[in-house]
């Protein structure tokens, strides 16, 4: 294995002004900063990314300096204040870009072309300049000027009408169609937005100029949800809550929490018969082979709950292991985190920050070399680095910054 | 066809089902000439299942596989038999990528390790995809999509508020891995054209799922607070749910933050005498007074079909959009003219839709080929890539090394 430790940094050299908030862009330009990229991040003066207003915060005391959410979405960054809509501030962005090959926005479509800093403009001024937009629905089709929060574009998806499913639906029949946990949909348009983005950077040597990337993260939703489009387009069959197929199994209560039952195959069927002992009750012939457990499945699940009722969630994993059948504890995060599992891949890192305290962030899923991965600098405050950037970089002077800070520019 | 930004690239996939096949699929897409290892003795498990046409069990059958293998080739060796393994290792000689996703120890036995492939391809990059790492004392578990969520947090996530969890169901723990692994590859290659060394990238699938939830492991550390299922709620905003619509079963997700945006749908609502009430008019009285919002504004969404007040809502300056089934997607105009899908013949099940990457650009990822039938390519890849000769060809055949 290559244990050189400039693996892990594929990007350094690689500038990006980031002009993005929450979720979705700056988990982009997080896996790039945690590769070794200089990521310069753009925040409105004063009020900052709504990610740092948004939480969770230690002890629930609201405090834009240590919103979670910010400072686990905005590690390895430099942070700058600039407010584009004045003219000053568009000549700061201005040469903010042509210092930069790359610049990731996710305003609404126009919104900085109505600035003169769209793909455009910015690109009569610097050809070779790569642009990423992300927006709710994309820059063409009839919905571009939508608005969307995570609420309605993990809805657009096609998951969230599918959720919860099954046996689990029947337990709140008729409620509303449900997200899944946190914020994983706009995550997940961070990890494509990042593909993308390297192969314009691997396309654009072959090019010699840059391009503009235009990443709807409704298009990147419905690629989580292909196999309910597949069967819809391809076999005529629109699931829904009630009807997805595999209707036993799934979460079931135990002694000590939850675990999962996925029993796909005959084979599972009987490794699962042997491992409960061969009870009577799963001869019944209407459980002999799939479609007559799906049909009944609310017996099996109720069956499966009276046998779990005394064993703990991490007895029925081992046993499960043993017999072959794909049974799963279901884990808090919290568990997860002091999981002996995680401990083993030195997956969480322990931090030291200046405004938390010790804390353990969870790291990237990868390892491009042996070393593991570490993080070496946490999020910066607003402004953090506008000393930095506008001085040391663009090389304005102490006065001027001041000026720039008055009037409420930077 | 725009010539794809890795079209140089060469790559031996053996990556299966989900998880596995994806990252090969979008770097095919992206160019790069993906052969695709598989046999008729040991077939990818997402060939198998219920046939459409016909009763017959048939490989060529499955419309997913179709999807995320196409622009791929297909060869198929045995790798029981050492001359399969031989023709691997020959190929990997001549290539830049191997993608795996086999269980813990299988390429070990083949020798077809990493290590191994380095002394015939020093620059390899190597992408190992997992349920969970191969260190460690899960590193052997079974895993579904579901035991992935449910391991990673995410099935605990899932629920109303005071009710049980009820998990997802939902192939995330693969997608995500997936996507991860793309970008972790592409980052080594972009590495590799730097500086000439490869690497041997290893995702877990619930690592990736752990990644995308950050802020929850933070939250649990700096409050004590155990995570619990929280349905649609955001904290900072209200309305914000899913409002039953006219049809049954059709939703509309409405997003309502700012005060503009409340002034939006008390208007696009007609302002009708509840949205006046005092407690309402602030975003502090909205969020302290949301479940009696819900009642309000679920009561006017029964009245009306989604698509419509969703327009209307959209024309006020409001989030609001319909909870979408397949269906819907399928016809929308919108992922039409974004070209959500293609339609590609396939010789066995005709007309297909094959599915787009999700981004557009200059030099984009395109469908470039249908999925290929099962050893399909052996003459194109052993003949002319490989070099071999008729004789041998056909000896292979007889051996049933090709297969």
């Amino acid at each position: 294995m290559i244990s050189s430790a400039a693996v892990g940094a594929p990007f350094a050299g690689l500038r990006i002004v980031d002009f993005s908030s929450m979720v979705s862009g700056p988990f982009c330009t997080k896996l790039f900063a945690d590769l070794g990229a200089e990521v310069i991040k753009v925040e409105q003066p004063r009020h900052g990314d709504e990610a740092r207003r948004r939480g969770p915060f230690p002890n629930d005391c609201p405090d834009p300096s240590r919103s979670l959410l910010f400072e686990y979405l905005n590690t390895h960054k430099l942070g700058i204040t600039l407010n584009v809509e004045v003219d000053e501030g568009q000549v700061l962005f201005r040469e903010l870009v042509q210092i930069a090959d790359v610049c990731v926005e996710d305003k609404p479509p126009g919104y900085l072309e109505s600035f003169g800093l769209g793909y455009q403009s910015l690109r009569r001024l610097i050809p070779q300049l790569i642009v990423l937009s992300i927006t709710p629905f994309g820059q063409t089709g009839p919905y571009r000027n939508y608005k969307a929060y995570n609420l309605n574009t993990t809805h657009v998806g096609g998951e969230g009408w599918l959720t919860p499913s099954g046996l689990a639906q029947r337990l709140s029949p008729a409620r509303e169609p449900l997200k899944a946990g946190g914020y994983i949909g706009d995550y997940y348009c961070g990890v494509t937005a990042a593909t993308a983005l390297i192969t314009a950077l691997l396309g654009s040597n072959s090019l010699g100029e840059g391009q503009h990337i235009d990443l709807s993260k409704q298009d990147a939703h419905m690629t989580l949800s292909r196999r309910a489009l597949g069967l819809y387009a391809n076999r005529g069959i629109l699931e829904t809550r009630e009807t997805r197929d595999n209707l036993y199994g799934g979460v079931i209560p135990c002694k000590d929490g939850y675990f999962v039952a996925i029993i796909l195959q005959q084979h599972q069927w009987e490794a699962l018969a042997a491992m409960m002992g061969h009870p009577s009750w799963m001869d019944d012939p209407r459980f002999v082979d799939q479609a007559g457990r799906n049909l009944f499945g609310g017996e099996i699940n109720l069956r499966l709950t009276q046998w779990a009722a005394t064993k703990s969630k991490a007895e029925i994993y081992k046993e499960a292991l043993q017999a072959g059948v794909p049974l799963g504890p279901v884990l808090s995060p919290t568990e997860v985190l002091e999981s002996e599992q995680e401990r083993a891949r030195g997956y969480f890192a322990d931090v030291w920050h200046p405004r938390l305290g010790r804390v353990r962030y969870p790291t990237a899923p990868y390892r491009l070399s042996a070393t593991p991965v570490r993080i070496r600098q946490v999020a910066p405050t607003l402004g953090q680095h506008n000393t930095a950037v506008y001085c040391d970089l663009l090389g304005r002077s102490r006065k001027e910054l001041y000026t720039l800070w008055q009037a409420g520019v930077i | 066809m725009v010539r794809g930004p890795v079209a140089d690239y060469r790559v031996v996939d053996m990556g299966w089902v989900l998880a596995g096949a994806l990252p090969g699929m979008v770097l095919a897409d992206l160019g790069a000439e993906v052969v695709k290892v598989e046999t008729q003795k040991v077939l990818d498990n997402m060939r198998q299942g219920r046939p459409i046409v016909g009763e017959k069990r048939d490989p060529e059958q499955n419309p997913m596989f179709h999807n995320v293998n196409r622009s791929k080739k297909s060869i198929s060796v045995d790798l029981s038999q050492p001359q399969g393994r031989e023709l691997i290792i020959e190929l990997v000689r001549i290539s830049d990528v191997v993608i795996e996703n086999y269980s813990a120890g299988v390429l070990e036995r083949l020798g077809l390790d990493y290590e191994r492939l380095l002394r015939v391809r020093p620059d390899l990059v190597m992408l190992s995809i997992a349920a969970v790492d191969r260190r460690g004392p899960l590193r052997d578990l079974r895993a579904y999509a579901e035991t992935i969520t449910s391991l990673s947090g995410l099935d605990a996530m899932a629920g109303y508020p005071g009710v049980r969890p009820l998990g997802v169901r939902l192939a995330y723990g693969d997608v995500s891995a997936a996507m991860h692994a793309v970008t972790a590859l592409l980052a080594a290659l972009h590495w590799r054209r730097e500086t000439g060394q490869g690497a041997h990238i290893h995702v877990s699938m619930v690592g990736s799922t752990l990644a995308t939830l950050g802020q929850a492991f933070m939250e649990h550390q700096m409050t004590g607070r155990a995570i619990q299922p929280r349905a649609n709620y955001d904290p900072a905003a209200a309305p914000y749910n899913n409002y039953p619509c006219r049809e049954d079963d059709t939703w509309l997700a409405i997003a309502v933050r700012s005060d503009d945006e409340w002034r939006g749908m008390c208007a696009a609502m007609g302002n009708p005498p509840w949205t006046q009430k005092p407690e309402f008019r602030t975003l502090y009285g909205r969020l302290t007074h949301r479940n009696e919002l819900d009642v309000h504004v679920a009561a006017w969404t029964r009245e009306q079909d989604a698509g419509d007040a969703a327009a209307t809502l959209q024309q006020h300056g409001v989030a609001a959009f319909p909870v979408m089934k397949a269906e819907d997607r399928f016809f929308d105009p919108h992922f039409q003219e974004r070209g959500l899908y293609k339609e590609i013949e396939h010789p066995v099940l005709g007309v297909e839709p094959i599915f787009n990457l999700p981004w557009k650009m200059e030099t984009p990822p395109q469908i470039r080929r249908r999925a290929p039938l099962l050893g399909e390519d052996n003459h194109y890849v052993f003949s002319q890539v490989l070099g071999l000769t008729p004789a041998q060809l056909q000896r292979l055949e007889q051996d049933k090394v090709l297969h």
